[in-house]
């Protein structure tokens, strides 16, 4: 099996390393150049205001570094539906496309960050299904846009008004759309209906395969070809020998894990993501790989070292191509 | 900032005007982003102090424009001198809390360069608004309360630790914005009036003054003559006397258009390239509108123009080469003017 991808998630919080507190453009800038030189697939960069205790916005960050960047692709994982009004998401995201040459990977979601919305003053509703409703929605107007040249529509959450985007978004018919989470019932359906590629955050091998038979029905249900999405988990890596380095990791992952949802409980927080030598980390790929993984968004967990990003592109990743 | 020193700003054209669509960029027929780019490096070598992106979802020909904060932060990106500003930023469009978390992630990024210049918005933006799905706001009353409380809100959270806010439009209930912004207190906040043009005279509202007074460490007039700006800067007087602010430390400056070429055999074949795409004469009348309301001459007649503003205390110039794409405009004013201001 080959054409495995891998992108890498910039640490664009205080809380995105196992072995640095603080937040610099000045480093994440040189570290995103040097992913694309090291031939990465893709960069994104997570859409919150509040993680951990200083955070960039997401899109003010993605923008520069398409800038400075020229033929890895970029997008958010994912932007969050109820942050901003979709149809100016819609020009954002064009005016994205067109700065970085069709480069956009446009990963959306529907939120779970509460305290952030209530903090913030955005609208949040506790029901998963109104949430995944909205994004539907804001997915529909956001496709229109790039699309169409005059966009009318009348949704419950939002409505357009004759609305025109223009320019047009670099890549035809448009930019692929990501949608993430692991909801069975209603995200994964919207997943097989709307999206062009799909994010969870990390899970088990079997229970990544398992989310993927569940994500096939929904294609056969719902007339979609299940060939057509991009299949892509996001997990934390780090190639290492190193005893006190494990132990500085697991330690880092248990003291947060109280407060993030994403995080796995700490019995064996290690194995529930990628972390260990060579050999190690290559087993774990391959294992996802089986599991039907066709893409890796990897937070390394040694930021600002480079050495994963390097280990992993020079030593792993070639024989996953 | 250095408020007698006289500054001159590059506007980015993001949209094509061509066609009688719009007065700004008379001569550009779409949007080249590698054009742009190039633009953008050259005010940095000319000796520019700034590069400016305007605010709207659906202007000039086709509707097509860029997006305002996805271009600036591009610009931040790769300039490393050149401020960088919003012309302006339209407190419609996004929540006050997520401008603040974006502005001071940007000046982050840019190293402390950014110019926040904002606006409550204006009736010339129904028709954008609207098609865009934002609920529009008639009343100019309370566009502007609600601009109030958005400065109130973004200054907040550029400053305080934890910031809770019950407002009459915003809720914020144990916001953090971090990290700060790099400038101290904040970045520079333009808030601006409107008119001067004709066709732009109705926009906005005087009452836009008192906040100026409040919050305003530069204000900005929209392409105008040296009457009109005398006007609105004695309004501005008064409301600062009102207020008990100090007139002499808000920082005022001119966005408008330059009309330049070496000679007056040059200015003619400008014009009437600018008449060949736009032949309805929409923007573009007679020449004694052009030399009082906008820069229009040689380089020393645009030269003598400058200092009639400069004399009222305008030492800040956004500038819209209309001849762009061409370079010529910019590098004949780098070359002929800037020097002169240094």
């Amino acid at each position: 099996m080959r054409g495995l991808k891998f992108g890498v998630c910039l640490a664009s919080w205080n809380e995105a390393s196992a072995f640095y507190a603080g937040l610099d453009y000045n480093l994440i800038k040189p570290y995103a150049m040097l992913c694309e030189e090291l031939g990465y697939d893709t960069l994104w960069a997570p859409d919150h205001f509040i993680l951990g205790d200083a955070m960039y916005e997401c899109w003010t960050l993605l923008a520069a570094i398409a800038a400075v960047t020229q033929k890895i692709r970029i997008g958010p994982l994912l932007l969050c539906y109820s942050h901003r009004n979709p149809s100016l998401v819609a020009k954002m995201a064009a005016t994205l496309d067109v700065i970085s040459g069709g480069r956009v990977n446009f990963g959306f979601g529907a939120g779970w960050h509460k305290d952030e919305h209530l903090a913030y003053g955005l609208g949040w509703s506790d029901e998963p299904a109104k949430r995944i409703h909205g994004m539907i929605e804001a997915i529909e107007i956001v496709k229109a846009l790039w699309t169409q040249e005059h966009v009318t529509y009348q949704g419950t959450s939002f409505s357009t008004n004759a609305a025109v985007c223009n320019p047009k978004p670099v890549q035809k018919p448009h930019p692929p759309i990501w949608i993430g989470g692991g909801g069975e019932k209603l995200l994964l359906r919207a997943v097989a209906n709307y999206a062009d590629g799909w994010n969870v955050p990390a899970l088990p091998a079997d229970e990544y395969a398992r989310k993927l038979r569940v994500l096939k029905e929904h294609c056969e249900r719902n007339g979609r070809q299940f060939e057509k999405i991009e299949k892509s988990m996001e997990t934390r890596i780090m190639v290492t020998n190193d005893e006190w380095e494990t132990e500085k990791i697991k330690k880092w992952l248990i003291s947060f894990s109280s407060y993030n949802i994403h995080a796995p409980p700490p019995t064996d927080i290690l194995d529930k993501y990628i972390i260990g030598n060579s050999e190690v980390c290559c087993r774990r790929i391959e294992e996802y790989q089986k599991a039907g993984v066709q893409h890796f968004t990897l937070y390394p967990l040694d930021f600002p070292s480079t050495r994963t990003v390097k280990i992993l592109s020079q030593n792993i990743i070639p024989s996953f191509r | 900032m250095t408020p007698n020193k006289v500054e001159f700003g590059f506007a980015l054209p993001i949209f094509p005007g061509a066609g009688d669509s719009h007065s700004r960029t008379p001569l550009l027929r779409e949007i080249d982003w590698s054009l742009l780019r190039k633009s953008i490096s050259a005010s940095e070598k000319l000796g520019f102090g700034s590069v400016w992106v305007a605010d709207h979802l659906m202007l000039g020909l086709n509707e097509s424009i860029l997006e305002c904060w996805t271009t600036l932060s591009a610009v931040a990106a790769i300039s490393s001198r050149l401020r960088i500003g919003t012309i302006h930023l339209y407190n419609l469009f996004r929540s006050p809390s997520l401008v603040a978390k974006m502005a001071s992630t940007l000046d982050n990024i840019s190293s402390g360069r950014l110019d926040f210049f904002v606006d409550p918005g204006h009736a010339g933006l129904k028709e954008e608004c609207t098609a865009y799905g934002f609920p529009w706001i008639e009343r100019d009353e309370e566009r502007i309360e609600r601009f109030d409380e958005a400065l109130q809100i973004i200054k907040r959270m550029w400053t305080e630790e934890t910031v809770s806010f019950e407002g009459r439009y915003y809720t914020l209930k144990n916001a953090t914005c971090n990290p700060k912004p790099v400038q101290k207190p904040f970045p520079p906040i333009w808030i601006g009036t409107m008119g001067g043009e004709g066709w732009s005279d109705g926009f906005g509202t005087e009452k836009i003054f008192r906040l100026i007074a409040k919050y305003a460490d530069v204000w900005n007039n929209t392409p105008a003559s040296v009457k009109w700006c005398t006007g609105k800067l004695q309004r501005l007087r008064d409301e600062c006397l009102s207020a008990g602010r100090d007139y002499g430390k808000i920082v005022k400056s001119l966005e408008t258009m330059i009309i330049i070429a070496k000679n007056h055999a040059g200015l003619d074949r400008l014009m009437k390239q600018i008449r060949s795409h736009n032949p309805k004469a929409t923007f573009y009348r007679g020449e004694t509108q052009l030399r009082e309301t906008y820069l229009y001459g040689t380089p020393d007649e645009c030269i003598e123009r400058i200092n009639q503003y400069v004399k009222l205390g305008m030492t800040r110039f956004i500038l819209w080469f209309v001849d762009f794409p061409s370079d010529e405009g910019m590098k004949l004013f780098a070359d002929h003017v800037l020097p002169k201001f240094r």
